[in-house]
């Protein structure tokens, strides 16, 4: 297995991958930076892109990789994934959300592995992301917490996790019940050598209203925001990223 | 953190040098990171704008009638029904198309407008300078910081000279801070020495620094994220203008159903019925109405614009006159923010002052009593305090740079012979609000020993000082000259100046100081506030001063320019005040608030609201936009921030109180001059109404048609009714009390004088054009049987009647209350109007096409002099009760 992160010589596309990288560094897996070549972009930044990363694997000890390929990118992807085992594709999207975009089209291929599709707002918060929130809707997807608790245990940074869980709510009579819901991640964190007082669960009964959400990031002094997919409409999420100060990364589970 | 890291890792981590970015990458990122610019309202999709015009009250309701011609086409072909139903689906459309048309016209003079207001960026691309918009900045750009410069965007020094930053717009703090290389023990950005943040300013030095966030990401942009939820309350106008479509649409369909209703029962048959309330609905829908009402608007706004206040919202131009509290800045507003030493005492008691107000105002020290032309002692002093400054002023380009008290101080000297050239600095000790002053050691032109010149407040100067000068020579310091040093500095602090000490000694070392005198500094009233705010006060709307300045200088400056003040609050006592305490003080006093924080704004402006009052505010940072927002109508300062002018519904381009009250003005003449053109549109209602009732009770030929109500509402009543609105300020409207909010545009006197005055005339005008010329033609009372030539020419003098009566009310409507004998001023665009309408008179009576369209025929001349009289007794009749108005007003006041 690998995590794999698409560049291409972009500020945006580095940045991108520092994500990804931390990822591996903290699954302890390959990292793959990943260059589709169909001609419209600089050998000359792509290369320094390349230096970048392969400087940073040397440095923390990850296995680097980079793979180029030329044609046009979704069907390289595709086939790339059908050869190699991929834990998670991290990709860049830019500022604006637009319907049919590169992320989107990605996502849409039905590329055989989790994406990951990284919105970089702050270039400067990308290395120190010390405060970081996963916002899940009832059960909480274990590869998105996996990549987040991952993220946090690199960067020796706290968590939160906004859990909302309207069954939950319905169902429980006492308190138990909630907590029972995002007791055993607690648990995988503590395992993991988090310690309990960086963590906290914040049990909602509804997904935050949007700007409620972006207040709450802004307020919270949040650095990066890690949602599952389904947790908001598409166009939501779109919204939020868009007005977003805060680096964030949605996660597309494979519905295999 | 990247604010740690090393400059190479920084450029690193941006993929950027030192020489900035090249043209390709600035388009890329562009694309990537978007924009550096925050608070963006969603841009409008005209596409649905025009189809909203579509959907209103009014076109909804000839859309029904439209339809249900067209049905009744279908039962009953032949009638005309369906030309009709082609008559008001064109008048819908005329309507809604006009009215968009005013409303995208409107908006994208305002885009232009406000592009006038934008900020611009210096950097560095591919190795040259050059000046951008600042919402091109992308990641990775190197900022040209200057003297006088609004940042563009959050990021990371790599080069810095004496730079000092203005950071009141993120946390308040109006001390400028230094900015270094090493970020310090900062944890965050906002703390880090090596940054400068968007929205901030440059107060001193320059640098150079590449940016690492823009839009959103940056810390000016994560306040205005936090600030963005505030709602927009519904203007009074939005209000007006439904309250009104609602109650003539009621008016309307009631008339309609009534006498749908009567010609049912009355065996007329249910389609001759239907059609009858159609044309009924239609004669009561003013269908000219609303788009006129959009023109008045925009002309006032463009109005506004002329007199220094952009408005952004079209319907925001009639809230200025319902503004019963206007809560202002104090400075830049109503002062000119140009720091400025007033007065000098000598150490010695002598006292001078200085005339000449602002940076770049002449002026000249006067000597208070004995004749001291020349003295040293002053020219000492003032050496002193210009060279221990970092400011900079060039006084042929009219630019003055650095922190306004400094500023001030290079001024006055410049005022004096106390000439500064030459002077070399050694070495500073910087200012800090620990210490409360600032020293510099100087090396003056042909001098040997070094000079230590001190500034600062009197209880961190005086304490250093051991000695104090006199005309011939140096004394020491005792008891009792201190005490007299204390008295002075107190007697001038309560006088509303901020006081500074000036000390010197020969050598380095803060102690054993010589003190020389102390200077009064005052931002000085800006010219015409004084007059703006007695104006304010015969308009009976109350001002409150809102200033971050301390109680006691507020309070001066108030009192200088006219200011009511029942009592003084700072922010501290609002803070300990209950809601109910506070809105009870906020009733009636007028009150002052000192010491302020942005964010108590907010409070204010809620309290006030709850007590009914409509709110003016004014706001330049971004923590104002709250209550910009939450006012009645917000006002951005031009030369505040973007985030503030994006929550404002105004922006006033010179800062200055005075056109605040100029727009307030032009707000209630826009109210009045709605309400003329409302009366004015409604009196053309009753002659439509009236020939289809009378047709209906009576056994009289249908005096008018559809096709000719609608000439009147959509063609002829135009031009004339735009003229009133664009009518100039009557003579008192300064002087009566604001418009209250539950005071409507269409209340009882709208009513009276549009349906049951002028109206009334109107329609007796018609009817008697209609009636006399068929009675003189021979017609006999109950021959419904008569030739089509004859009826059509019937019908054009019902139609000349409202005409003609119209021409005489567009003028008597000019004024609402004054004699249209004693206004002051042409209005041509009524002139234009009634000759337009002229012409359509004589198109209808002697242009054949044009008589096919509107059913009309030519009528010999000798039928016309009916027309005379109805016009004439319209206009005497409006003018004296207008006349009677008035002295029952001089009666009870």
């Amino acid at each position: 297995m690998r995590v794999v992160s698409m560049i291409n010589g972009s500020l945006l596309s580095e940045a991108a991958s520092f994500y990804a990288f931390t990822y591996a560094q903290a699954v302890q897996l390959p990292f793959t930076a990943l260059f589709v070549d169909n001609g419209r972009e600089s050998e000359e930044r792509v290369q320094q892109s390349v230096n970048a990363l392969q400087e940073l694997a040397n440095a923390n000890e990850v296995e680097f990789e980079f793979v180029r390929l030329e044609g046009e990118v979704v069907p390289q992807l595709q086939h790339y994934c059908q050869l190699y085992a991929v834990d998670t594709l991290f990709c860049a999207t830019r500022r604006e959300s637009r319907l049919r975009s590169f992320s989107e089209n990605i996502v849409a291929s039905g590329i055989e592995t989790d994406i990951a599709v990284v919105k970089v707002k702050n270039v400067s918060h990308v290395r120190s992301a010390k405060r970081l929130m996963l916002v899940s809707s009832e059960y909480i997807n274990p590869h998105v917490y996996a990549m987040w608790l991952g993220l946090l245990k690199v960067n020796e940074g706290s968590g939160r996790i906004y859990l909302s869980a309207e069954k939950a709510f319905a169902k429980a009579s006492t308190k138990s019940g909630l907590k029972y819901q995002a007791a055993p991640f607690m648990q995988i964190a503590t395992l993991s050598g988090i310690s309990a007082d960086k963590l906290e669960v914040i049990n909602a009964l509804k997904p935050m209203d949007p700007e409620a959400l972006l207040r709450y990031m802004v307020e919270n002094n949040i650095d990066l925001v890690v949602f599952r997919s389904g947790v908001y409409p598409a166009a939501t999420l779109n919204r939020i990223g868009d007005h977003s100060s805060v680096n964030s990364i949605t996660f597309y589970p494979w519905k295999g | 953190m990247l604010f740690r890291e090393p400059v190479e890792r920084v450029f690193a981590h941006l993929k950027s040098s030192p020489q900035g970015l090249n043209n390709g990458e600035i388009m890329r990122r562009l694309r990537d990171f978007g924009q550096n610019q925050i608070a963006q309202s969603k841009k409008k999709d005209y596409r649905i704008e025009y189809l909203k015009e579509y959907i209103s009250f009014f076109p909804i309701l000839l859309e029904v009638a439209g339809v249900l011609a067209l049905v009744a086409d279908y039962f009953q072909p032949g009638e005309g029904n369906d030309i009709l139903a082609y008559a008001v689906f064109a008048a819908v459309f005329i309507n809604a198309t006009f009215t968009f048309w005013q409303k995208f016209k409107a908006d994208k003079a305002m885009e232009a407008l406000l592009k006038l207001v934008r900020s611009e960026a210096t950097v560095l691309r591919d190795g040259k300078t050059v000046n951008i918009d600042a919402t091109q900045v992308v990641p990775g750009d190197i900022l040209i910081l200057s003297e006088g410069d609004k940042v563009a965007a959050d990021a990371i020094l790599f080069e810095a000279n004496d730079l000092y930053l203005n950071l009141s717009v993120l946390n308040g703090e109006s001390t400028p801070s230094l900015r270094k290389l090493e970020a310090g023990d900062a944890r965050r950005e906002l703390d880090a020495k090596n940054m400068v943040f968007a929205g901030a300013s440059i107060t001193n030095g320059n640098g150079l620094a590449v940016v690492s966030a823009t839009g959103e990401a940056t810390e000016f942009g994560k306040i205005a994220r936090m600030t963005a939820e505030v709602g927009k309350t519904e203007t009074p106008i939005e209000k007006e203008i439904k309250h009104m479509t609602a109650i003539l649409t009621v008016l309307a369909l009631a008339a309609g159903v009534v006498f749908f209703l009567l010609g049912w029962f009355s065996d007329r048959g249910l389609l001759i019925s239907a059609i009858f309330a159609l044309s009924l609905i239609v004669a009561n829908v003013p269908e000219g109405l609303l788009p006129t009402i959009t023109l008045s608007l925009s002309l006032a706004s463009q109005r506004m614009a002329r007199r220094q206040a952009l408005i952004k919202n079209l319907n925001s131009v009639e809230t200025l006159g319902s503004a019963t509290v206007i809560c202002t800045d104090k400075t830049g507003t109503l002062t000119q923010n140009e720091m400025t030493v007033q007065m000098a005492w000598l150490a010695d008691g002598c006292h001078c002052s200085v005339s000449g107000n602002g940076y770049f105002e002449k002026g000249e020290w006067r000597f208070a009593g004995a004749d001291r032309q020349g003295n040293e002692m002053l020219s000492a002093l003032l050496q002193v305090a210009a060279v221990n400054t970092r400011a900079n002023v060039d006084y042929a380009a009219k630019n003055a740079f650095g922190d306004p008290t400094e500023i001030a101080l290079l001024v006055a000297a410049e005022k004096s012979a106390a000439s500064i050239e030459g002077w070399e600095k050694v070495k500073e000790y910087a200012f800090s609000s620990d210490r409360k002053m600032m020293s510099t050691l100087v090396k003056p032109a042909n001098a040997s020993d070094e000079i230590l010149t001190v500034k600062g407040a009197l209880e961190a100067v005086l304490p250093l000082c051991t000695q104090w000068q006199t005309a011939n020579g140096i004394e020491t310091l005792d008891e009792r000259k201190i005490t007299e040093i204390n008295a002075q500095n107190q007697k001038m602090a309560e006088q509303a100046y901020r006081v500074l000490a000036i000390a010197k000694k020969i050598g380095d070392g803060e102690n054993d100081l010589v003190f020389l005198g102390l200077l009064g500094l005052m931002d000085p009233p800006r010219s015409g506030v004084k007059e703006a705010i007695e104006q304010c006060y015969s308009a009976h709307i109350r001002i409150m001063m809102i200033t971050g300045d301390n109680p006691v200088t507020a309070r001066a400056i108030g009192e200088r320019i006219g200011l009511q003040i029942d009592e003084v609050l700072t922010g501290h006592d609002l803070d300990n005040l209950s809601d109910t305490v506070l809105r009870e003080k906020l009733s009636e006093s007028h009150l002052l608030f000192a010491r302020m924080a942005s964010a108590q704004k907010l409070r204010i402006a809620q309290l006030l609201q709850e007590n009914g009052e409509v709110v003016a505010m004014t706001g330049d940072g971004v923590n104002d936009s709250p209550a910009l927002k939450q006012a009645d109508i917000g006002i951005a300062m031009g030369s505040g921030t973007d985030v503030a002018k994006e929550s404002g519904d105004m922006i006033l381009l010179d800062d200055n109180f005075r056109s605040i009250v100029a727009s307030v003005e032009e707000g209630r003449t826009v109210y009045f001059n709605i309400k003329k053109l409302t009366t004015y549109i409604l009196s053309s209602n009753v002659p439509e109404i009236v020939p289809y009732v009378l047709s209906f009770f009576l056994k009289i030929p249908m005096p008018l048609s559809v096709i000719q109500i609608l000439l009147i509402d959509l063609g002829t009543d135009q031009l004339p009714g735009l003229g009133l609105g664009s009518e100039k300020p009557e003579k008192h409207i300064m002087q009566r009390p604001p418009v209250g909010k539950n005071e409507r545009i269409l209340d009882w006197e709208v009513f009276k004088r549009g349906y049951f005055m002028n109206g009334v005339f109107e329609g007796a005008a018609a009817m008697f054009a209609f009636l006399g010329f068929l009675f003189l033609s021979g017609w006999q009372y109950g021959n419904l049987d008569i030739s089509d030539e004859y009826h059509r020419q019937a019908m054009t003098m019902t139609l000349l009647g409202a005409i003609t009566c119209q021409m005489a009310n567009v003028f008597t409507l000019r004024s609402w209350e004054d004699s249209i004998w004693n206004l002051r001023g042409v209005n041509k665009m009524i002139w234009f109007g009634v000759g337009t309408e002229i012409l359509f008179v004589l198109l209808i009576l002697y242009a054949p096409p044009v008589q096919t369209v509107f059913n009309t025929a030519t009528v010999p001349l000798a039928y016309l002099l009916l027309l005379i009289p109805f016009p004439v007794l319209l206009l005497l009749n409006h003018e004296w009760y207008k006349q009677r108005l008035r002295n029952r007003w001089a009666a009870a006041t």
